[in-house]
């Protein structure tokens, strides 16, 4: 078996190590930096796939954070050995590879959840590749069937309905972008994506997919329903498969201290190894761990580890910052600051339905936790700049 | 001499910049962000414009060495 030696092996070539690896550089780090994927498509940016990508022609979004400075090779991890500090690849050419090296850092993401029974050819959205796949396959008067009204969920809906389609998104909840705005909005949202003729079924159990040739059938709980095209968008869930066995605590992804070094079992620092981005729960200031799926927190993350191991003082205590989250969907741009909580109180400082606008504040027993902006940029502005002048 | 600035065909009103290098940035009457006139040439690159830079979701600020 062919050994490769690095000082830092990155596995996955995501926002989160192009941050790691740009930081590393800037700071004027000079050992050598191996990333491997699986991806042939890596590096690209993610929150595109489901917006304006699948209007474009272009092969893959591009990916500005990545910058030279780094070997990538194509290839999937296997395994991990922490004594040795040694990963094992199956490289994209057929060989098996060992690399070893300083210290590893696990940026594999997440990939999508699928159903239990789910049968081959349902759709999801998650690489370039399916982002492709979704495009060519959404021509006009096209019948799609998405399942679940997250934010990616909705946002394959308002590109579809653009594209032509037919859809009917279905989702378990009571109300859509029932995680992302933690309960709240559900009417507004509802109305938003009915206004755009997608069938919205809410309270929507799916009992079973089924396929004869080209056309699909799901049988909920309200009935079957019928589709060219079934796409499942029920949420994401970190890629640690490949780490089973290795003695890290993958409870919920890699679980790590609050600096994203790994803990084994025990809950002892792996100082060897980190991790970063979907994949990573990082320990938090307030107590717990949390895993975070937002492109905001996987490149602060990246940057942050990356003067842990050069040995500097880190940028900022990664939760810190409030978190930051947008989407763009039927005309709407919303964006969300800090975090909402389901028992917060909603208050509405602007509502001006001739643009389509809103912004809100979402009241926690001690001030603000989030506030929300659709299609209000300026007040959002405005809501960020206090914020961040404000002392903590 | 560094001169820093916002590409306005890219920004798209995420204020992150202003969330991390407020005393540079600056935003228009829609959201918009841009750094005036007098802020746009300093010494050097501060540590707050690097992490505008790293988390502007667009890549939408210009940083050139002068």
């Amino acid at each position: 078996m062919q050994t490769v030696s690095a000082d830092i092996l990155v596995i996955g070539a995501s926002v989160a190590s192009g941050a790691l690896i740009a930081q590393m550089r800037a700071d004027g780090y000079a050992g050598k930096v191996v990333v491997v994927d699986r991806d042939p498509d890596a590096p690209y940016d993610r929150p595109p796939l489901s917006k304006e990508f699948l209007t474009d022609t272009a092969l893959r979004p591009q990916a500005p954070w990545w910058q030279a400075g780094c070997e990538l090779v194509r290839g999937r991890a296997t395994g991990i050995d922490l004594a040795s500090s040694t990963v094992y690849v199956d490289a994209a050419g057929g060989a098996t590879c060992a690399f070893n090296a300083g210290h590893i850092v696990v940026a594999t993401g997440s990939a999508s959840i699928r159903l239990p029974g789910e049968p081959e050819g349902v759709a999801h959205l998650r690489t370039a590749a399916d982002a492709r796949r979704l495009r060519q396959a959404a021509a006009p008067g096209r019948r799609v069937i998405i399942l679940g009204a997250g934010t990616i969920g909705t946002e394959l809906a308002s590109s579809l309905v653009g594209a032509g389609c037919a859809v009917t998104l279905l989702d378990q909840a009571d109300r859509p972008l029932d995680r992302f705005l933690a309960g709240h909005l559900g009417d507004a949202a509802s109305q938003w994506i009915r206004q755009a003729d997608v069938d919205l079924r809410l309270r929507t159990k799916v009992e079973g997919i089924s396929r004869k040739r080209d056309s699909w059938t799901v049988a909920a709980d309200s009935g079957p329903i019928e589709a060219d095209l079934v796409v499942s968008a029920l949420g994401a869930r970190p890629v640690i498969g490949w780490l089973a066995g290795s003695g890290l605590d993958l409870l919920n992804g890699v679980r790590c201290n609050s600096h994203g070094t790994a803990l084994d079992e025990a809950g002892r620092p792996v100082a060897n190894v980190h991790a970063i981005g979907d994949v990573a729960a990082w320990a938090r200031a307030k107590g717990g761990w949390r895993r975070f799926e937002d492109w905001t927190t996987a490149q602060r993350q990246g940057r942050h580890l990356a003067r842990c191991l050069t040995g500097q003082c880190p940028v900022a205590p990664v939760d810190h910052e409030p978190a930051y989250f947008w989407t763009h969907q039927f005309g709407r741009r919303i964006q969300v600051l800090g975090t909402p909580e389901r028992d917060a109180r909603l208050v509405q400082n602007i509502d001006d339905p001739d643009r389509e606008a809103a912004f809100y504040t979402l009241d926690g027993d001690r001030g603000p936790v989030a506030w929300i902006a659709v299609n209000s940029p300026r007040e959002f502005a405005l809501a960020t700049r206090q914020l961040s002048a404000a002392p903590r | 001499m560094i001169r820093v600035w916002v590409d306005p065909s890219r920004c798209q009103g995420h204020a992150r910049c202003l969330a991390f290098a407020p005393e540079t940035f600056e935003f228009d009457d829609e959201g918009y962000a841009f750094v005036p006139e007098e802020k746009r040439t300093s010494e050097r690159i501060t540590e707050e414009i690097r992490l505008a830079v790293a988390n502007c979701p667009e890549r939408a600020i210009r940083v050139k060495d002068e």
